[in-house]
C-alpha cells in the first residue's frame, strides 16, 4: 500500500524550508479518528456500569455521559475552528490560561493516549487467543509478540502519513460500526419479544435499578467508556485541508455516531445477557453474538472487535504522537521531539518515543502476571482524560472573554453559551465523585503524579519555553497579552 | 514446530523488520538533514501577528 501523499501545492514551498504537517484531513478522517478511538468500549468496557448500576443505571449513565461529552464536542468544536493547531486542547490551553496549564493539558493528552493504546494491544493480544482457542488451537498463543506486533506495525503506518493511517482507522471503524448494526439486525432487534427479552432481563426494580440512585452516579464512571477519546478530533486540526469544515463536522457527526451506538449495545445486551453476567463480562458484544446461535454473527462480531481496538489503537498513536510533538514544538520538552519528518511530513520523532513507552505498559500486566495492573493502566487514561474535561468548560469561559462573539470569524458558534459549558462542569464534577467512589486512591496518587510533573516543569523547562513566541493562533491578540 | 509457534516467531519477525526500519529511517533523516530545518518553531524574533484596528481575524 503507498502511503505517501501528495501536498497541496501552497505547502511545496514552505515544505521546503522546513517541513510542516500535511493538510490532507477531511471530515471523514475526523469521524474516523473520533469514532475509531472510541468504539471500542462499545465492545467492551461500558459493562462494568452494569454491575455498579443494574441494567437501566447504565443506560442513565449511558445517556447522561454522553450529554457531557456532546458539550465537549460542541465547546471543542468552537475553539479548535479558531485554533487548528496540533495538540488539540493543548493549544487552546497555551492560548487561553498559560504555560502550566498547558504544560498538564499536553501530559494529560500524551498519557490518556498511549495508555489507552498500551490497553488496547492487551486486548488484541487476548482476542487473538480467544480467537486461536475457538479456531481448536490447543496450545494457548503467547500475548507478548501480537501486543508488541500491533504497536509497531501501528506506529510504522503512522509514521508514513497521516492520510493512510485514518483511511485505513475509517474502513475498519466503519466495519466495526456494521458489524454492531448487522447484529441488531440479526437479532430481530425492532422487536424486543422475538430474540430478545428486554422486559424478562431488564424490567424489575431488581436487574434494572438495583442499588437505586447512588448505584447510577456510580455506573457514570464507566458510561464513559461508550465516548472516552471523541475529544481526540482536536489533535488532527492542523492536518484537516480546511480546520474550521472538517473539525465540526467530524466530531458532530462522530458523537452522533456513538450515541447512537451505544443505545444499540445497551438494547442488544440487556436483551439478551443478565445482569450478573453483564457486569463482569469481557467482550459482550461478542458473547451476545455467540447467543444468537448464528455462526455467521459470531465471526463478525470477533472481526468487529478486532477491528475496534486495532483502530482505537491507531487514533491513540495519532493522537499521543501530536500532543507530545506540540510540547516539543514550542519547548516544553526537548526541541528534538518538534521535529517533521521531512518526506512523510510526521511527527515521527514523537511517535517512534512513545512506541515503547506504550510496549512497556502493554506487556507489564502479562510479564508480572498481575492482571489488575491492566486496569490501572485503563484508570490513569480515564483520570488523565477527567481531569482535561475538567479544565475544558473553564477554559470555555476564558476563550469567550478573551475573543467574544463578532471579535472574530467563527466557523462554528457554541449555542445557548453559557448553559452546554455549566453542564459540563457540573456533569464533570459528578464523574469525578463517581470515580473517587471507586478509583479514590488511584485519582489521589494521579494528581500527585502531575502536581510532581508541574513542579518539574517550574524548576527544569520552564527557562526553556520562548514565551514570546507562545502565541501561534491566526487570531488578534487579546489586551495585555 | 506448532502452527502456534510458527505464527509467534512470524509476529516477532515482522515486529523486529519494522523496528530496524523505523530506527534506520530516523537515523537517515538525522544525519541528512539540518536539526534546524526539521523543527518548525515558531520564531520569537518575528514580530507578533498585530491586525489593523477594525480588521476581522478568523481561521475560516
Amino acid at each position: 500500500m503507498s502511503v505517501e501523499e501528495t501536498a497541496p501545492s501552497g505547502q511545496a514551498a514552505g515544505a521546503a524550508e522546513h517541513p510542516t504537517l500535511r493538510r490532507v484531513l477531511s471530515p471523514l478522517h475526523i469521524w474516523a479518528l473520533g469514532v475509531g478511538i472510541v468504539l471500542v468500549g462499545e465492545f467492551m468496557g461500558w459493562n462494568f456500569a452494569v454491575e455498579k448500576g443494574g441494567m437501566y443505571g447504565a443506560l442513565v449513565a449511558g445517556w447522561v455521559v454522553g450529554l457531557l461529552y456532546t458539550c465537549i464536542v460542541m465547546i471543542n468544536s468552537e475553539i479548535t475552528s479558531a485554533i487548528p493547531a496540533a495538540g488539540g486542547q493543548y493549544a487552546q490551553a497555551k492560548h487561553t490560561v498559560g504555560p502550566l496549564m498547558a504544560f498538564n493539558v499536553g501530559l494529560y493528552l500524551t498519557l490518556a493516549y498511549t495508555m489507552l493504546e498500551a490497553a488496547n494491544a492487551n486486548v488484541l493480544s487476548y482476542l487473538l487467543s480467544t480467537l486461536s482457542g475457538l479456531m481448536g488451537s490447543s496450545v494457548t498463543l503467547s500475548p507478548y509478540p501480537f501486543a508488541v506486533l500491533a504497536i509497531l506495525a501501528l506506529a510504522f503506518l503512522n509514521y508514513r502519513g497521516v492520510f493512510a493511517t485514518l483511511t485505513l482507522n475509517f474502513v475498519i471503524t466503519g466495519f466495526a460500526f456494521i458489524t454492531l448494526l448487522l447484529l441488531f439486525i440479526g437479532l430481530r432487534g425492532w422487536n424486543p419479544t422475538a430474540q430478545l427479552d428486554l422486559a424478562g432481563l431488564a424490567g424489575s426494580p431488581s436487574n434494572g435499578l438495583p442499588y437505586g440512585w447512588i448505584g447510577v452516579i456510580a455506573a457514570f464512571q464507566f458510561g464513559m467508556w461508550f465516548y472516552l477519546g471523541i475529544e481526540g478530533t482536536a489533535q488532527a486540526a492542523e492536518e484537516c485541508r480546511s480546520a474550521p469544515r472538517s473539525v465540526p463536522l467530524g466530531s458532530m457527526a462522530g458523537i452522533m455516531t456513538l450515541i447512537i451506538a451505544a443505545s444499540l449495545t445497551w438494547f442488544i445486551c440487556a436483551g439478551l445477557l443478565p445482569w450478573h453476567y453483564l457486569g463482569s463480562a469481557i467482550t459482550p458484544l461478542f458473547d451476545a453474538a455467540r447467543l444468537s446461535g448464528s455462526d455467521t454473527l459470531v465471526v463478525l462480531l470477533l472481526l468487529g472487535t478486532l477491528c475496534a481496538t486495532l483502530a482505537s489503537a491507531n487514533g491513540c498513536i495519532n493522537d499521543a504522537s501530536r500532543a507530545w510533538f506540540s510540547m516539543g514544538r514550542d519547548r516544553y520538552l526537548p526541541e528534538w521531539f518538534g521535529a517533521v519528518h521531512p518526506r512523510y511530513h510526521t511527527p515521527f520523532r514523537a511517535i517512534v518515543f512513545l512506541v515503547p513507552v506504550a510496549i512497556s505498559f502493554a506487556i507489564l500486566p502479562v510479564l508480572l502476571d498481575q492482571p489488575t495492573l491492566l486496569s490501572t493502566v485503563i484508570t490513569f487514561s480515564i483520570l488523565s482524560g477527567l481531569l482535561m474535561y475538567s479544565f475544558m468548560g473553564p477554559n470555555f469561559f476564558r476563550f469567550r472573554k478573551l475573543w467574544p462573539i463578532g471579535s472574530i470569524k467563527r466557523a462554528y458558534t457554541l449555542p445557548l453559551h453559557p448553559a452546554p459549558a455549566i453542564a459540563l462542569l457540573i456533569l464533570a464534577a459528578l464523574v469525578f465523585f463517581a470515580t473517587f467512589l471507586g478509583y479514590g486512591a488511584a485519582l489521589l496518587s494521579m494528581l500527585l503524579f502531575y502536581l510532581l510533573a508541574s513542579i518539574w516543569f517550574v524548576v527544569r523547562r520552564y527557562k526553556f519555553v520562548r514565551r514570546g513566541a507562545q502565541f501561534t493562533a491566526d487570531l488578534p491578540r487579546p489586551r495585555g497579552y | 514446530m506448532s502452527a502456534v509457534a510458527i505464527v509467534e516467531t512470524l509476529a516477532w519477525l515482522i515486529s523486529a523488520a519494522i523496528a530496524i526500519w523505523i530506527v534506520q529511517d530516523m537515523i537517515r533523516v538525522g544525519r541528512r538533514h539540518d536539526e534546524a530545518s526539521l523543527v518548525n518553531a515558531p520564531d520569537p524574533l518575528e514580530e507578533p501577528f498585530d491586525p489593523p484596528a477594525g480588521t476581522e481575524r478568523g481561521s475560516a
